[in-house]
């Protein structure tokens, strides 16, 4: 293992050094995701659409629909009232709303007689900024029903009390009532462009990346440094090993900061974290294995390039890549047997799935990526290491 | 284990489809000689070395480094210092990182491994250079570091294939030395060139080698006994003779043992030049092509290869 990691270590400062690295696994994704996506997205004034039902009517809960009709979010916010929880999934559903927030019936009831009582807030995966804004303005509401039930707790239990026991007094008041709770549900929307084109562009320019990084197999050659390998006392499983795991490192940073990144700019929410760290892993080893094959068959470091480049892209058609999800019904069968295609279906699937989905939700990607990743591994290792000697 | 050869190989054999690379090369390299594989181009040095270093797999034949028989796990290997003909070495990587690495496959580490590469970076005379990278380094440097590469580990045998072509003089002396340095130090060597003036200063005992074969083994000395000790006079002419023509006018005369066309002229092998050259010269006036230049040389590796082979080394 110690020499494994020696060479994996070598490897990494080289692809480090490699300053094609950082523009085919990092800026490129970004960008092209980054373009793709908005020009696809659109942009300008931000306004959306609020579907409310408020199925309780009392004086506690109609403050918050007069809020959301005020003058200052007139320009913000349009508000289509309807009866309960169902008629607000189905605005959304419709496309005559971009988000919900539903005040169940009994809701000041509850929270009267000291019970848990929620505030639903229906969001759409495709409306990011129009969820966010909802929640903000439903947990401000459920701050202030809050504050007013500590300080009504507060006067009760002071009576003649003197006024230096009140910060104690409010502080059991407050722990007297049950959290006046907001719930966030989300539903299956269609994707925004962004959500489609960050893992397709991520998983694209992965294939590249790693198949860049499979070429140093043949440099090892080209720069006789294979030969001396031979010569030295270790195993062609140990510097194989080795050159995997540095493939293996640098495709799991490249799906780092491609997710980090799309994240933090556009607010991608890529799921389940363990569903897409077992995927990211799984796409990682298929994108190792069909390179690795390519690298061990090829006689050349150009002919991995150009041969490499030719089969990412036709897997990358294939897979649906660049059709943003609107694939003809031909590739839509054929992607779920390309791996890069079968991954992306996965991502999406846990972008899309309530509450981020789960392994379950990715399982066939799971499956047949981690199956093509370790078929091609293992022919790489038997390929690769008869390159040793001949 | 002093008494152990530094190197025993035997009956190697290697070929390529049709094309028999070697065939049934043999030689011992006791510990503390240095052992020279003296041929031309394509005489099958380099896949004898390759053999013995195992990097390609033998049809044929033993080897064993040091008492252990090279097949017998990748830890024989620590006993081999290999030096490829080519520079191979990681051009993106700087000198320093290089050796740390070559110094780590063998198993070294820690301030051991730092101490080895500095030693070995001040002997190549690097030290100044050691954090470039080897792509901005001269020919002439990559070469004398692609020798410390394989040093770092203080190998039992050190295997050189070729390691002066394409060297400036400069740095092909001061690789010269350096082998010259290790040798007197203990270390053993196998050395393959097909320059002859590098077999007679380096090796102990020379195996000439063709077109696969080991055609003959021993010292220089006994290598030029041999063949009988013959001088080699070499003649020249105007351009445009034909030089073929003239070697066999040379060859049926008394006292002339081998004739043969070379580089720019004729060699003409025998065990008394002195007397045979006048008769030479007038031979080939009287032919009508005189003589444009002579040169007289004792005997060594070059004429003991033409000897055996007919043809010059660097054909």
């Amino acid at each position: 293992m110690g020499t494994a990691l020696v060479v994996a270590a070598k490897d990494l400062r080289q692809r480090i050094r490699d300053r094609s690295l950082l523009l085919i696994g990092v800026v490129a994704p970004f960008a092209l995701a980054s373009i793709v996506g908005l020009a696809l997205g659109g942009a300008g004034d931000f306004s959306t659409t609020v579907a409310f039902a408020d199925a309780d009517r009392t004086d506690l809960t109609a403050p918050f629909g007069e809020v959301l009709r005020s003058r200052a979010l007139a320009d913000v916010v349009t508000v289509e009232d309807v009866k309960d929880e169902t008629d607000v999934r189905e605005a959304i559903e419709s496309g005559e709303a971009s988000v919900g927030i539903v005040i169940p019936a009994g809701f000041t009831r509850d929270v009267q007689a000291g019970r848990p009582a929620d505030v639903v807030v229906v969001v759409d995966s495709d409306s990011q900024i129009s969820a966010a804004l909802a929640t903000g303005l439903a947990d401000d509401f459920v701050a202030r029903i809050r504050a007013g039930q500590v300080a009504v707790g507060t006067i009760a239990a002071l009576g003649g009390s003197a006024p230096a026991d009140a910060g104690r007094v409010s502080a059991e008041a407050a722990e007297q009532f049950p959290q006046v709770r907001l719930r966030e549900d989300r539903t299956t929307a269609e994707l925004r462009p962004i959500d489609y084109f960050a893992p397709s562009m991520g998983i694209f320019f992965l294939f590249f990346a790693i198949l860049y990084g499979a070429a140093t197999l043949q440099a090892e050659r080209r720069h006789r440094t294979l030969a001396r390998l031979a010569a030295a006392p270790v195993t062609e499983t140990s510097v194989l090993l080795g050159k995997l795991l540095a493939l293996f490192v640098t495709g799991s940073l490249i799906f780092a900061v491609i997710i980090l990144s799309t994240s933090l700019a556009y607010g991608v929410r890529w799921g389940d974290p363990l569903a897409v760290i077992a995927l990211a892993g799984t796409t990682v080893l298929a994108a190792m294995g069909i390179t690795g094959v390519i690298a061990v068959l090829a006689r050349t470091e150009e002919q991995v390039r150009s041969i490499g480049t030719a089969i990412v892209f036709v897997l990358a058609l294939a897979g649906g890549s660049f059709f943003g999800g609107q694939l003809p019904d031909f590739l839509r069968s054929l992607q779920a047997w390309t791996p890069n295609g079968a991954a992306l279906v996965g991502f999406t699937e846990l972008i899309v799935a309530p509450g981020g989905g789960s392994l379950a939700t990715v399982w066939p990607a799971l499956v047949f990526t981690g199956a093509v990743g370790l078929a091609g591994l293992a022919i790489t290792f038997v390929l690769g290491r008869r390159a040793f000697r001949t | 284990m002093p008494d152990l050869p530094a190197c025993e190989a035997e009956s190697l054999r290697k070929a390529f489809g049709d094309l028999v690379a070697v065939d049934g090369v043999g030689f011992r390299i006791d510990p503390g000689e240095v052992y020279g594989l003296l041929g031309p181009n394509g005489a099958g040095k380099s896949t004898t070395i390759s053999m013995v270093c195992g990097l390609l797999h033998r049809d044929a034949g033993t080897v064993f480094v040091c008492g252990e028989d090279i097949d017998a796990g990748v830890g024989v290997r620590r006993h081999i210092g290999y030096v490829p003909q080519e520079v191979a070495l990681y051009p993106d990587l700087s000198g320093r990182e290089n050796l740390e690495f070559w110094g780590r496959m063998y198993g070294l580490s820690g301030a051991g491994l730092r101490r080895k590469v500095d030693a070995m970076l001040e002997t190549v005379g690097l030290a100044d250079r050691a954090q470039d990278v080897v792509k901005e380094y001269s020919g002439g440097m990559q070469r004398r570091l692609n020798i410390a590469a394989g040093l770092l580990h203080d190998p039992d045998l050190l295997v050189l294939d070729e390691p002066t072509v394409g060297v400036d003089p400069q740095s092909r002396h001061s690789i010269l030395e350096h082998v010259e340095t290790l040798n007197a130090a203990g270390m053993a060597v196998l050395y393959t060139t097909h320059y002859m003036e590098e077999a007679e200063r380096l090796c102990d005992r020379v195996g000439i080698m063709d077109e696969g074969r080991l055609i003959a083994e021993g010292t220089r000395r006994e290598l030029v006994e041999s063949t009988g000790g013959e001088d080699r006079i070499l003649l020249t002419f105007d351009s445009g003779t034909d030089l073929a023509a003239m070697a066999a006018c040379a060859a049926p005369l008394p006292g002339v043992t081998g004739a043969g066309e070379v580089e720019g002229g004729v060699q003409v092998l025998s065990p008394d030049a002195r007397h045979l050259l006048p008769v030479l010269v007038e031979t080939f006036v009287t032919a009508g092509h005189p003589v444009a230049g002579v040169e007289v040389t004792e005997p060594n590796l070059e004429t003991v290869f033409l000897h055996l082979t007919g043809k010059a080394l660097r054909d």
